[in-house]
């Protein structure tokens, strides 16, 4: 991703989880965020925070590339990138071919989402016209969510090993009768 | 039966792998957790940068703050990798009392319940000395502070595996990847006719790393996870180890084991020495055999005697042995009931018995009245627990269900409740 505001141009490239768990991605990342310092004038790498723990900071300081954390909340810049002074033409050369790969790949994700809003509609369609078929009275129940805490309140009746354990009467007779046999 | 007890009841099966946990509403299944901690380098740039890092991490978590593999040994802790932790390894306490609040407030009602903690039921080994019970008590009554625990109590793991199997007269053996527990049970677990053995889990996978060392695998052999699937894939328990191993070497297609680890190009074939995987089974019930000492001189650990926090664990003693000289420190009029009810309980007595080669191996129970049989016992009911993998924390559950409230810890006894409440 690009980034241009008063003539300094800051790139950012972003990993996902997924790519976290594939070496090969992990590398290709690194290696075009390697590639970056100098064509542009700082470049970021971002990374899921849960797994910035187990980066080495000190490799990203000694070139220059900044490091970026972000969760489903905060986005946060855990490492400023360097500046370099970037070669105009080297960034010129390359924008032309990336814009429009960029806009094919625009295009392609449009006729996508396209065909994807037209299924999500069509399996709506389907799935009210079953619902009326299942419910003559119109009603719908709600499926409860499992949730650990309800879990609790909610559970009914003691878990089925407790059924006809002979323990239960044994144990249950403890503090009130004398043992013999206890070590 | 308490009302309270009936929702509040709390299982912790404190294994050497694994701890198992969960209240009584939990149904049939706990959750598993790893029985570990990992001490993330806090002086790092990152962790610095992050601000973030808690002194130990427990849980699934866990993967994501590991670093250098070359800390892993001092930073990844398995507090009761051989069941019994020291008493100044503060490491080890630091990652019990992190993992047992973690799972308590795992299951921490809604705070407009009638909640006034859980009535704790912790499993640990049956040779735990005395400081552990009382470091796990102090554990809980931290826990208390949060108002997460109401009373506590520690019951041994042969006693609840007992108790979750549901039956009262029986000897318990119970094995583990460090160590197996011998221990008779009528009513209350008979402690003075506990026996202790050095060899669990781990042995077997000792002698499968050697065994792929001298089949040309030695770099991979390093791998424990890798030794550990070589195991669980082509070890075999033999009826009997000689004649197994002399049919193999006669007929090696017959035996012949290969295993392929799925997703990988690496493909383990033990070719004409498949009479080998015999020989992996057969050192964890007996490690006695000549067979074993060549591996013994070229520097394979042997399953020592040792003392661990004042219990000795014996190395080299068979399994029958270990059954027969406990079952004997008991009444000789409780004997014969003993010997008819002999649960095995633990991932260590799983053996494949491939249908073809049944005339030559065989499953732990039948291994274990045929080592019986060699010392004149008879007659004698072997089982494996019906669900090995939780009968712990189902006898935890069922030992804090039904034991009355007012039945108060007593050291002598080692049974009771504890009041730990704020």
């Amino acid at each position: 991703m690009l980034f241009q505001a008063e003539g300094v141009t800051v790139c950012m490239v972003i990993l996902e989880s997924a790519d976290w768990a594939d070496r090969q991605a992990l590398l290709d990342s690194l290696m075009r965020a390697s590639a970056l310092a100098g064509r542009v004038n700082r470049t970021y790498l971002v990374i899921p925070r849960s797994t910035a723990s187990i980066v080495d900071a000190r490799v990203f300081q000694g070139i220059g590339i900044g490091l970026f954390t972000y969760d489903q909340r905060n986005v946060e810049e855990a490492l400023p990138a360097r500046y370099f002074e970037a070669k105009e033409h080297a960034y010129n050369a390359t924008a032309s071919p990336l814009s429009t790969q960029l806009q094919t790949e625009l295009h392609e994700l449009r006729i996508q989402f396209d065909s994807l809003e037209s299924i999500v509609r069509q399996l709506k369609e389907e799935l009210a016209s079953v619902r009326e078929a299942r419910t003559p009275g119109g009603v719908v129940r709600a499926v409860p969510q499992p949730n650990s805490a309800e879990a609790i309140g909610l559970a009914s009746g003691l878990p089925g090993f407790l059924t006809g354990n002979p323990w239960v009467e044994v144990l249950s007779r403890r503090g009130r009768e004398e043992n013999t046999i206890a070590g | 039966m308490s009302g309270y007890k009936e929702r509040y009841t709390f299982g912790m099966d404190f294994g050497t792998s694994d701890v198992k946990f969960g209240p009584i509403t939990c149904g049939d299944a706990p959750k598993i957790l790893h029985n570990r901690g990992y001490f993330p380098d806090r002086d790092s740039i990152m962790m610095r940068a992050l601000n973030e890092a808690p002194e130990v991490v427990v849980g699934e978590d866990v993967p994501l703050y590991l670093q250098s593999s070359d800390d892993l040994s001092s930073r990844l802790i398995y507090p009761m990798r051989n069941g019994i932790i020291d008493r100044a390894d503060d490491k080890a306490w630091r990652v019990v009392n992190e993992i047992s609040r973690f799972g308590l407030r795992m299951f921490r009602p809604n705070p407009d319940e009638d909640f006034e903690g859980f009535c704790v039921v912790a499993s640990i080994s049956s040779v735990c000395p005395r400081y552990m019970y009382e470091s796990l008590f102090d554990t809980m009554t931290e826990a208390a502070k949060e108002g997460l625990v109401k009373a506590i109590t520690i019951i041994s793991q042969p006693f609840a595996v007992a108790i979750g199997h549901g039956v009262t007269t029986c000897v318990v053996v119970e094995s583990g990847h460090g160590n197996t527990q011998v221990c008779p049970i009528s009513s209350y677990p008979i402690r003075s006719a506990l026996v202790a053995v050095n060899r669990g889990g781990g042995e077997a996978n000792s002698i499968a790393a050697e065994i792929l060392k001298d089949l040309g695998y030695g770099d991979l052999a390093r791998e424990e996870a890798f030794v550990r699937r070589v195991k669980e894939n082509l070890g075999l328990l033999p009826l009997d180890l000689d004649r197994a191993v002399k049919a193999a070497k006669d007929s090696p297609s017959k035996f012949r084991a290969r295993f392929k680890v799925p997703g990988t190009r690496v493909e383990i074939d033990f070719g004409e020495k498949s009479w080998q995987r015999f020989l992996i089974g057969e050192y964890v019930f007996n490690p006695r055999n000549e067979l074993f000492q060549s591996y013994l001189t070229r520097g394979m650990p042997k399953p020592k005697d040792v003392k661990i926090g004042g219990a000795v664990f014996e190395g080299m003693i068979d399994f029958g042995e270990a059954i027969v000289r406990s079952v004997e420190k008991c009444p000789v009029e409780l004997q014969p009931l003993l010997y008819k009810e002999i649960l095995l309980s633990g991932g260590n007595f799983s053996w494949q018995t491939p249908e073809k080669l049944r005339d030559f191996a065989t499953d732990a129970p039948t291994k274990m009245k045929t080592l019986l049989k060699e010392k004149g016992i008879k007659g004698v009911s072997v089982r494996m627990t019906k669900n090995p993998q939780y009968s712990v924390w189902h006898g935890c559950i069922i030992y804090g269900y039904a034991v009355p409230q007012d039945y108060g810890w007593n050291w002598e006894r080692m049974e009771g409740w504890l009041p730990v409440a704020a």
